[in-house]
């Protein structure tokens, strides 16, 4: 073998591994990442209009705001901040097997608010759901009241979804304008009850 | 005789290279690790790294943790909480400790406690105080319950942003008096990951980040303050 083959042999060699790294890079960086392929399934929905996912279907009726509230047990709760009380109708479509309404949040640019199981049953976070026969009741979450009147407050997204856990599910994603609505200075709430409003 | 002896043509850059062939490994090695040590001595060398110790704090002060911020106010003995179910067994009694906790997270937190059984909330637990100096009770010990103060509900998640005084409950022995000093630890955990296999960040064991030495009260039967 002359010097001259097998330099080229060399550049060939050195081309062809240089091709390989950027295929590879190129799979690599554009496959979707274990975040993307696990993530939960967004189902758009509005207020006053139902929304249906693989296993949940949620209306949600009003969103409020208020400095104190007392819920359908007599739970009337401190916070430093508001309270933000969602009436929502939820029950489950396919199987109330593990229906378990475990996902319920207020999603405030990047900080998410879980609603609050310090009202005990008199919030229909955690409840187990039927299939076809809606739950309605509120849902409390606690924000610090900063928080609920700043610039991010206009674009709060609710989400709810079955299990505490919703990644590869169905997750119902509202849009809440927080800053439009007034802060009541006390709120009384209904017990949570079986039957659509 | 014609020939050059060969050392003389030798450049520096071959002298040293003949030097280095001849060179046993093994002074090698010992001249690379005495160098290393000699230059660590400008940092300090074989001392002790100093152990900095955990501030102590005062009742009240406030304690910035990595998740959460902690303000220990009280510590206290109580007979039973008979409305959150929290209720020793004979012979023992109710030590609680109450702290304002706030936060400093995008997500909300569950702050664990002996009681939460199997299901938990993904990804949500802090590690947050424990308490040593109680006779019989190993430091590890984690509350039996965590309280809401407001409410009593027996379920702490706090929200960010939020602050929300609590409870830490646990069960001693009735022989523990009041004026007894106790030392309570501030907890932290620090994030390593998110992991890689299983799904959530990964954390650290959680260290004393501050000391706060307490004197016990005793309400006795128990009133609300």
């Amino acid at each position: 073998m002359s010097p001259r083959t097998s330099r080229w042999c060399h550049a060939a060699n050195g081309a062809v591994l240089v091709a390989i790294l950027s295929v590879a890079a190129l799979v690599l960086h554009t496959a979707p990442d274990r975040d993307l392929q696990q993530s939960p399934i967004p189902v758009p929905a509005t207020l006053g209009e139902p929304a249906t996912g693989r296993n949940i279907r949620a209306t949600v009726h009003s969103v409020a705001m208020a400095e104190s509230v007392t819920a359908g047990n007599g739970w009337a709760g401190g916070t430093p901040g508001v309270w933000v009380v969602v009436d929502l109708s939820v029950e489950a479509v396919a199987t109330d097997e593990g229906a378990v309404f475990g996902t319920a949040v207020l999603r405030v640019g990047d900080t998410r608010f879980s609603a609050s199981t310090r009202p005990g049953n008199a919030t229909v976070v955690s409840v187990r759901l039927a299939t076809g026969i809606p739950l309605t009741g509120p849902l409390f979450f606690e924000l610090p009241a900063d928080v609920a009147s700043s610039a991010e407050a206009a674009t709060a997204t609710l989400e709810l979804a079955l299990n505490s856990d919703p990644r590869v599910d169905s997750l119902l994603v509202m849009p809440v304008d927080l800053t439009d609505l007034p802060v009541q200075e006390s709120l009384d709430v209904d017990f949570p009850e079986w039957g659509d409003r | 005789m014609t020939a050059t002896p060969p050392k003389e043509r030798r450049s520096w850059r071959q002298g040293a290279r003949h030097l280095y062939d001849r060179l046993p490994t093994a002074w090698l090695l010992t001249g690379i690790s005495g160098v290393f040590l000699a230059v660590s001595a400008v940092f300090g060398g074989l001392d002790d790294a100093p152990v900095q110790a955990a501030p102590v704090l005062e009742t009240g002060d406030t304690h910035v943790g990595a998740e959460l911020t902690i303000a220990v106010s009280q510590a206290l003995l109580i007979d039973a909480f008979p409305e959150q179910l929290v209720i020793p067994e004979d012979g023992n009694r109710l030590l609680v400790v109450r702290a304002v906790v706030e936060n400093t997270t995008t997500g909300p937190l569950r702050l664990s406690s002996a009681s939460t059984g199997p299901v938990k909330l993904r990804g949500i637990q802090a590690d947050s105080i424990r308490i040593a100096g109680v006779d019989g009770l190993p430091v590890t010990t984690p509350p039996v319950s965590i309280l809401v103060i407001d409410d009593g509900s027996d379920e702490a998640v706090v929200q960010p942003g939020v602050p929300v005084e609590l409870a830490f409950v646990w069960e001693v022995a009735d022989t523990v008096a009041e004026g007894e000093p106790i030392e309570v630890q501030l907890m932290d955990r620090v994030k390593i990951s998110e992991g890689e296999l299983t799904y959530g960040g990964l954390y650290d064991d959680p260290v004393v980040s501050a000391t706060l030495d307490l004197t016990l009260d005793d309400v006795g039967a128990g009133v609300s303050e």
